[in-house]
Parts: C-alpha cells; sequence; structure tokens
C-alpha cells in the first residue's frame, strides 16, 4: 500500500462506508466541533463583540443580554475573553502536539529501525518517563521554564513524548520486519530513504487519531497550568487563568466565572475526544473488533 | 522462567527507572531560572550575604558535585533541608502525605466501585439504550476537567444546597489522635465514628471530582474486555453445555475480562495522582500536590525533588506491582 492509496479519499470514505452508525456520528460530531474551534481560533479576534481586554464599569455582572455570559472583576465582557482565548488555549495546543509529534517520530522512527543499544537507553529513558504522572512533569517543566506563551507549549509537549514515541516505535517495529523492508535494502536504498517513503506511511492512519487525542490532552494540560497561575501570564485571556479568576468569586455567588471558561474547555475536548475516538475506530482494525 | 525470578527481575528493575526520573529533575532543577536564595530572601541583599547563604545550602558547588551527593543521600533517605520551611524535607513529606494518600485512594475506590459495574452493565446490555448512555456518559465524563468538576461540585453541593463542606479536612471542633495519619482510618481506630462521618464527608467532594474523570477510563475497559472474552470459545461452549446465563458471567467470564482492568486500575491511580495536585489546591487540602505547587513557585529545590522522587518511587513500585499482580493472576503469560 503506498502513499498515494493511503491518503486518497476513496480509501477513507470506503472505511467510513463501513463503519458503524454510531463511530460515523461520533466523528462527524466531533469534526463539526473542531472546525467550529478552529474558526474560533482563526478569526476569534475579528468576531467578538467586545474588546477582550478592554475595562468597564459593569464589574462582575451576571450574563444579561448586554453581556451573554456576564463580566469579570474588571468589568470586561467574559464571552469575548473566552472566544479570544480559544486562540491562546488550543493555539499552544496545537503547537505543543506539534511539537512531541515531532520530537516522537525522529526517536521513535529511529529507535525502533536501528534497535540496539540505542533503541535499549531510548526505551529506559522513555519507559521511565511514562510511568511517571504526566501532568506532575508538565508542572515542574512548566516552572523550570518560566511562563509565556511558547514556554507552556514546550512544557506541555514535554509531557506527550514519551507515549507518542512508544506508539511511533511499535509500528516501526512492526514494520521493519516485511518483506518489502527487506527488498529495498537489498536494493541499496539509504535507511533515510526507508524511513522517509516506506515506513512513514504507516503512521499516517494513526496521526489523525494521536493529533485529536493529544489535542484534547494538550488543552486539559494547559488550562491546568493556568489553572495553577503557572501557563500563560494575564491579561492573555486563556480558558484556564478565566476560570482561576473566576474561582475567586464563586463565594461572592458569581457562578458564569466558572460555568462559562470550564465549558469551552469540556466542549473542545468533548470535540477532539469524539473525533479521535471515532476516527479510531474507523481507521484501526483493532478497535473495530472490540466495539 | 519461574514466577519468583521474574518478580526479582522485575524489582531490580525498579532501581534504574527512578535513578532516571530523579536524575531528570534534578538536571532540570538546576537549569532553572532565578536563584532560589534571592526568591527566598528577597533582592535587597548584600551579595556577600546571598554568597554565605549559597555556600552554607551547597549552591556553590559544581553541579556533578551537587548530582553526587543528592543521589547518594537520596537513597540513605536524606532529602536535605527545605529552604522555605527549614525543617528536613522527609519530615515535610510525611506530615503531609496522608493526606494524598486518602484522596487518591477513596478516589480509586470510588472510580472502581463505579467504573467497573457500569462497563460490566454495558457490556451485558451491548448496543441497547443502556450501553448508548453509559458510553454516552463516559464520554462526557472524560471530557470534563476535574478541576471543572470540582469547582461545579463546590457550587452546587457546597454553596447551593450546603450538603457537603467545600474545603479543609476536618470540621475545627473535630481533633484526631495521629497515628497513621490518614484520619478516616486514625478516628476508626479510635473507635470515634462520629469524627469518621465528618471527614468522610469533607473527603466526598474531593474524592468523587477526581474519581469522576477517571472512572470512564475503568468503565470501557471493562465493556471492551468483557465483550471480547463473552465472543471466545469457552464461553460458547459453557453455554451450549446449558451453564445459566448468570453463572456464566460472573464466574466463566469476568474472571478472565478483569485481568486488563487491573492493569488499567494501576494507570488510573497513577494518573489521578496528577490530577490530584489540582483538586487539592481547590479544596485547601494539605497533601503532597499542594506542597510541590508552593515549593515550585518559592523555587524550593530540594522540596521539590524530594516530592518528586517520592512521587516517582512511588509510581514506580505500583507499577511493579501491578505488573506481578498481572503475571500471578493470568497462567497465560509466559516471561
Amino acid at each position: 500500500m503506498n502513499l498515494k492509496e493511503r491518503l486518497s479519499e476513496s480509501h477513507f470514505l470506503k472505511l467510513f462506508k463501513i463503519a458503524k452508525k454510531s463511530s460515523k456520528i461520533m466523528t462527524v460530531v466531533g469534526a463539526v466541533i473542531c472546525i467550529m474551534l478552529v474558526i474560533f481560533v482563526v478569526f476569534g479576534s475579528f468576531v467578538t463583540p467586545y474588546d477582550p481586554l478592554e475595562m468597564s464599569d459593569d464589574t462582575l455582572q451576571p450574563p444579561s443580554s448586554k453581556h451573554i455570559m456576564g463580566t469579570d472583576l474588571l468589568g470586561r465582557d467574559l464571552f469575548s475573553r473566552l472566544i479570544a482565548g480559544s486562540r491562546y488555549s488550543l493555539g499552544v495546543s496545537f503547537v505543543a502536539v506539534g511539537l512531541s509529534l515531532s520530537i516522537g517520530l525522529i526517536l521513535g522512527s529511529m529507535s525502533g529501525f536501528f534497535g540496539g543499544p540505542l533503541d535499549r537507553v531510548l526505551m529506559l529513558i522513555m519507559d521511565s518517563l511514562y510511568v511517571f504522572p504526566g501532568f506532575i512533569f508538565v508542572l515542574v517543566m512548566a516552572v523550570v521554564l518560566g511562563p509565556g506563551i511558547w514556554q507552556t507549549a514546550l512544557a506541555v509537549s514535554f509531557g506527550r513524548i514519551p507515549s507518542n514515541f512508544r506508539m511511533i516505535r511499535s509500528i516501526t517495529l512492526s514494520v521493519k520486519e516485511r518483506g518489502f523492508i527487506e527488498a529495498e535494502k537489498i536494493m541499496g536504498a539509504s535507511y533515510k530513504h526507508i524511513i522517509l517513503y516506506h515506513i512513514s506511511p504507516f503512521y499516517l492512519s494513526i496521526l489523525l487519531v494521536t493529533v485529536s487525542l493529544g489535542l484534547a490532552r494538550g488543552t486539559l494540560a494547559i488550562s491546568g497550568l493556568g489553572f495553577l497561575g503557572l501557563g500563560i501570564p494575564p491579561p492573555t485571556p486563556e480558558w484556564g487563568t478565566e476560570l482561576a479568576m473566576g474561582r475567586a468569586f464563586l463565594l461572592r455567588g458569581c457562578w458564569w466565572g466558572v460555568v462559562f471558561p470550564g465549558l469551552f474547555v469540556m466542549i473542545a475536548m468533548l470535540g477532539f475526544n469524539l473525533l479521535g475516538e471515532g476516527l479510531n475506530v474507523i481507521i484501526n482494525p483493532t478497535v473495530k473488533r472490540l466495539k | 522462567m519461574k514466577l519468583r525470578y521474574y518478580v526479582i527481575i522485575r524489582g531490580l528493575l525498579i532501581l534504574p527507572t527512578v535513578v532516571i526520573l530523579l536524575s531528570t529533575v534534578f538536571f532540570m532543577m538546576h537549569i532553572i531560572p532565578g536563584d532560589p536564595v534571592r526568591v527566598l530572601y528577597g533582592e535587597e541583599l548584600p551579595e556577600d550575604y546571598i554568597e554565605q547563604v549559597r555556600h552554607e545550602l551547597g549552591l556553590d558547588r559544581p553541579m556533578y558535585v551537587q548530582y553526587v551527593a543528592y543521589m547518594s543521600k537520596f537513597f540513605t533517605g536524606d532529602l536535605g533541608i527545605s529552604f522555605r520551611y527549614k525543617v528536613p524535607v522527609i519530615k515535610k513529606i510525611i506530615d503531609v502525605y496522608p493526606v494524598t494518600a486518602e484522596l487518591t485512594i477513596g478516589a480509586i475506590m470510588l472510580s472502581i466501585l463505579t467504573g467497573v459495574p457500569l462497563g460490566i452493565l454495558a457490556a451485558l446490555k451491548r448496543d441497547t439504550f443502556v450501553d448508548h448512555i453509559s458510553r454516552a456518559l463516559s464520554l462526557y465524563l472524560y471530557s470534563n476537567p476535574s478541576f471543572w468538576t470540582a469547582l461545579l461540585l463546590q457550587l452546587f453541593f457546597g454553596l447551593m444546597l450546603g450538603i457537603f463542606p467545600i474545603s479543609g479536612r476536618t470540621p475545627l471542633h473535630i481533633s484526631v489522635e495521629r497515628v497513621t495519619g490518614l484520619l478516616v482510618l486514625d478516628s476508626l481506630l479510635a473507635g470515634d465514628f462520629n469524627a469518621m462521618f465528618q471527614c468522610m464527608r469533607y473527603l466526598f467532594l474531593p474524592c468523587i471530582s477526581i474519581a469522576l474523570s477517571s472512572l470512564p477510563m475503568l468503565s470501557r475497559i471493562t465493556r471492551a474486555s468483557l465483550i471480547d472474552v463473552m465472543g471466545e470459545d469457552y464461553i460458547r461452549t459453557a453455554r451450549a453445555t446449558g451453564v445459566p446465563e448468570r453463572k456464566l458471567v460472573y464466574s466463566h467470564a469476568l474472571r478472565n475480562a478483569l485481568l486488563p482492568v487491573i492493569t488499567s486500575i494501576g494507570f488510573s491511580f497513577i494518573w489521578l495522582l496528577g490530577g490530584a495536585t489540582i483538586i487539592e489546591q481547590i479544596f485547601a487540602l494539605p497533601g503532597l500536590g499542594s506542597l510541590l505547587i508552593i515549593s515550585l513557585t518559592g523555587r524550593d529545590f530540594n522540596l521539590i525533588q524530594g516530592i518528586v522522587g517520592i512521587y516517582a518511587i512511588v509510581v514506580v513500585i505500583l507499577n511493579t506491582l501491578v505488573d506481578v499482580v498481572y503475571a500471578m493472576i493470568d497462567p497465560r503469560i509466559k516471561f
């Protein structure tokens, strides 16, 4: 199966047709949410009703027709801030997933393909990090790197590297034993050529799933860091920091400051999870058997 | 290979894993920007005094000397002195660990007690209304950030209904003598059932916020695994010989179906140790997670290394235990 065939629309559509109804619904709903989120990320700052950074005298207002999600302590419109915040919460998650996947891809494919001492050392390190609770690792990294958008992205990406590494390595291991790889080797193809053109196509099918599930985890980690005040620093609107701010006024009965930011995180995670799980059922034959 | 050797080898592997985790943390801590001494004593102190403090804390030695000293001390139980609290790190950790233990053990018990039966129910009523509802529910819960769940629970049960307290461990008027440090257990040992009830009330919301995020995983794995086992030949044979359906499920299928569940319980436990940091913060529980966050923001190197080291040891031992238990109960595993 070559790259073109794997990528071709008909191939995916064929799988989509034979997939069960429930997984189709999951995928479609997830995709719709994700498209909506991407629109927020790209056009978010143009469509907000108010300037997300503009303060006003209407402080801590409950939701009304003027401010549909209420306002915060500084009188900023919460809805505008949350829409604008998607760029940071989700955008940073995208960067983090991209980073962790690239590192996972490079290390995982090399480790799986070459084997030997390199593989053993990498495996030992990655396995050690893999068993450790990811969020604690991310917390420590976030403090080491300091506050900031890029630093947060880097910290979150580190937490995802071990699982990406393991996945890519296991695919590489199963592919490299096949006959056509052996044939390529005999014909004198370089390692780079084999990995790039003959093994990497096998990553593609699982990549979509990994990216969307990774985005869910990434969004969670970023808003968690923001919530603890260790992520993207204010006044940048970010869902986790908004939630932390809302929490400070929970005792005064300002429920909207807690309910809406969390709702955004939840919807984003639901979208990514639905898309990821749905695609997983459609693409991955072993999962289909279980469902 | 015999089980005994497997256990020994698996046990020996604990050491390199812990060393790698500790080294990672050590080197991460030492590329940290910000001088811990200045963070602690403020920026205005005279230079020579700061140098003196750095010397006393051993921070002026070359990094490899600090590394070797740290590693050799760690395994003798000496984790150094906390810069901030001026007490041995190990003492501070022993003081607070029961809070985290109580929270995570309570949470994992709640999620097992709800997640596994939910999974069994969904598998037995496969593709029916119950199954769809339970799967939708677990997907929803899976996507719910635990800190948001915690805040919503505080809002609803704490502030609106006033049934459960939203912060702390015990009411002020109740004091329990420390034996194990686990308040529920201590009050039970003291025979004080009122105190025990109160402690459980305080634990309920934090535990449930964590449990709600880990139970979807358990219920899904239970469901998938039970469906898988129910399709196997030996179940078909048993059914053909007239074993009643109930007995078929509970004594034939479930034993095998629960094998992967045990592994995932171990993983969930490790995973929820991470989630517990935020939950402790939200419910003002003075546990390891809260201590970690305080030490991280205060650049308290020794304390951070100590806490992460303890987490590493707990996690690695748990992981090893899961593997060993799995090998013991599944006769099909060959080493």
